[in-house]
């Protein structure tokens, strides 16, 4: 039993993970949150479905239509909202508040084309159980935390291997000093969105497979939880959120066993004030020190 | 031919002028400062050159083409390069890895070639290769901003108060190092407020007050001008 949970916990919070890391990656180039997140991952479940429905029973290949949209809807969040404001230094607030605007229209248009009521979500990775020991694990969530580990796997080795890994890097210590090594910037924060766009949409989709249903009010909870998860690994800081998304699903799921499934979110957010209190910098933040 | 030619250069911030329209030139091979005090807008003349600033008036040319409207990563690849005020390396990167962002526009191949050759301009670097850049001394970032402009192979480097915040001894060390880089072929524009050190390695300066050009000349001549002397040098 305990082991199931665990499994399971590690399953959605390795989900929550990969939405974590889009909250991270953008505001460590850009030093901004990004509200839309959270609506980009509902809209990558809907896309997807959408898709499906279209275009008949390929559904993987709707998964990566899913997922190639929501990395333009990123790409054009940036392009035509964010960038017109760091072109005339406006004020972060200013960017804080394109994208909660950005997320308005996002979910609008959810409601507008996908209505209110909760719809079933097709689930392709159900292969039936696994039995380990005396205990029986489902195959869903094998599927989800090994996509989810192999995507934050490559996005790692992209990140500290790679020299476009190394650029967005530098964009997240000092955006000046990048350009003057003749790196174009916005060329940059484009790929970081586009990239947190499209892990926020694999995302949605294997909840949505996960749960077999999905309805327009989750996009907001998750975009919470999912923020929680990066603060708590240290927001700006990429094995902070892989990390921090993994202890929220085990720490929610084991909450909603032992404690009571009421309390799923309410638990998320004890463990955010907790740390906002006593750790303020995140589990893997350094307490910064500004030589003057 | 100048290497680079700043026409009637006008910037703003908002409403403030930062820049009344300044002109100079810098020719291949000399080494020129431009002196002036807090607020006088060298910097600025020196982020606008790199295409950090939009001007709001006048041209900017690098070996006869203009490079008013050029993005600041096609600037770098034209071989304008700034080593900016402030220093601004990669605090969380090593000294290496730093470096290699400095050559980021070239092949691999060519920097690990570039690389040696810093290193023996610069054999303190060398040194402290693993160390992360944040935990090195003001002098040795300052060494570390300027060895890192070098690896980009600039025809114009432009060096934003390399003195800044350093003691007298290690001013005197980077600007023999500055001195020496001339002397590879690398053509220098210079901004500082330490004037003297400034203007006893230079060829030429301007002197920029408030936004305007106010002075130019040979560096020796201003060195001796008594204007120059009571502003700048403290006599």
């Amino acid at each position: 039993m305990l082991f199931e949970q665990i499994l399971n916990g590690l399953a959605i919070g390795s989900v929550y993970s990969l939405v974590a890391i889009g909250y991270t990656m953008v505001f460590g180039v850009l030093k901004l949150v990004n509200f839309a997140n959270g609506s980009v991952y509902l809209l990558g479940a809907y896309f997807t479905l959408m898709t499906y429905f279209a275009l008949g029973r390929n559904f993987w290949l709707c998964f990566i239509l899913g997922v190639i949209g929501c990395g333009i809807v990123g790409f054009c969040l940036d392009q035509f909202g964010l960038k017109r404001l760091r072109a005339t230094n406006a004020p972060r607030l200013a960017g804080l508040i394109t994208t909660m605007g950005m997320a308005m229209i996002i979910d609008n248009f959810i409601l507008l084309f996908f209505g209110s009521e909760t719809k079933p979500y097709p689930n392709m990775i159900n292969f039936g159980r696994i039995r380990i020991g005396n205990s029986s694990i489902s195959s869903n969530q094998i599927v989800i935390l090994g996509v989810a580990l192999a995507l934050m796997l490559l996005l790692s080795l992209l990140t500290y291997t790679t020299k476009i890994g190394k650029a967005m890097q530098c964009t997240a210590q000092n955006i000046n000093a990048t350009k003057l090594m003749g790196i174009n910037t916005n060329l940059i924060i484009s790929m970081t969105f586009i990239l947190s766009s499209a892990l926020a949409a694999v995302a949605g989709v294997l909840v949505g497979m996960y749960y077999q249903t999905i309805d327009i009010t989750s996009g907001f909870s998750v975009g919470m939880k999912t923020m929680a998860s990066a603060v708590l690994g240290g927001v700006g800081i990429l094995p902070g959120a892989m990390v921090g998304g993994l202890l929220i699903g085990l720490f929610e799921t084991l909450g909603a066993t032992y404690v009571s499934s009421g309390y799923s979110n309410a638990i998320a957010f004890a463990i955010l004030i907790l740390v906002i209190l006593f750790k303020p910098e995140g589990l893997f933040g350094k307490k910064t020190i500004n030589k003057v | 031919m100048p290497l680079l030619k700043v026409e009637n250069l006008v910037v703003n911030y908002g409403s403030i002028n930062a820049l009344k329209g300044i002109s100079f030139e810098v020719n291949k091979g000399e080494i020129v400062t431009l002196i002036g005090s807090n607020g006088a807008g060298k910097s600025t003349t020196m982020n606008t050159i790199a295409g950090l600033k939009s001007p709001s008036g006048g041209k900017i040319y690098f070996e006869d083409n203009d490079i008013t409207k050029l993005d600041s990563s096609k600037r770098v690849k034209a071989g304008i390069i700034l080593s900016p005020e402030g220093r601004q390396v990669f605090p969380e990167f090593s000294v290496y890895d730093n470096l290699m962002m400095g050559g980021f526009i070239q092949k691999k191949k060519d920097n690990l070639v570039e690389i040696e050759k810093v290193f023996e301009l610069f054999p303190v670097l060398k040194e402290r290769k693993k160390q992360m850049a944040g935990t090195l001394s003001g002098g040795e970032q300052q060494m570390l901003a300027v060895a890192r402009a070098l690896m980009g192979k600039p025809k114009l480097l432009m060096l934003d108060e390399p003195s800044m915040g350093l003691a007298p001894l290690i001013v005197k060390e980077i600007f023999g190092l500055i001195q020496r880089i001339r002397e590879i072929g690398t053509t220098v524009l210079l901004v500082e407020q330490n004037a003297r050190v400034a203007l006893k390695i230079s060829d030429r300066a301007y002197v920029i007050e408030t936004g305007k050009i106010v002075l130019s000349g040979k560096a020796q001549e201003l060195l001796e001008s008594e204007d120059v002397q009571k502003a700048y040098l403290g006599m």
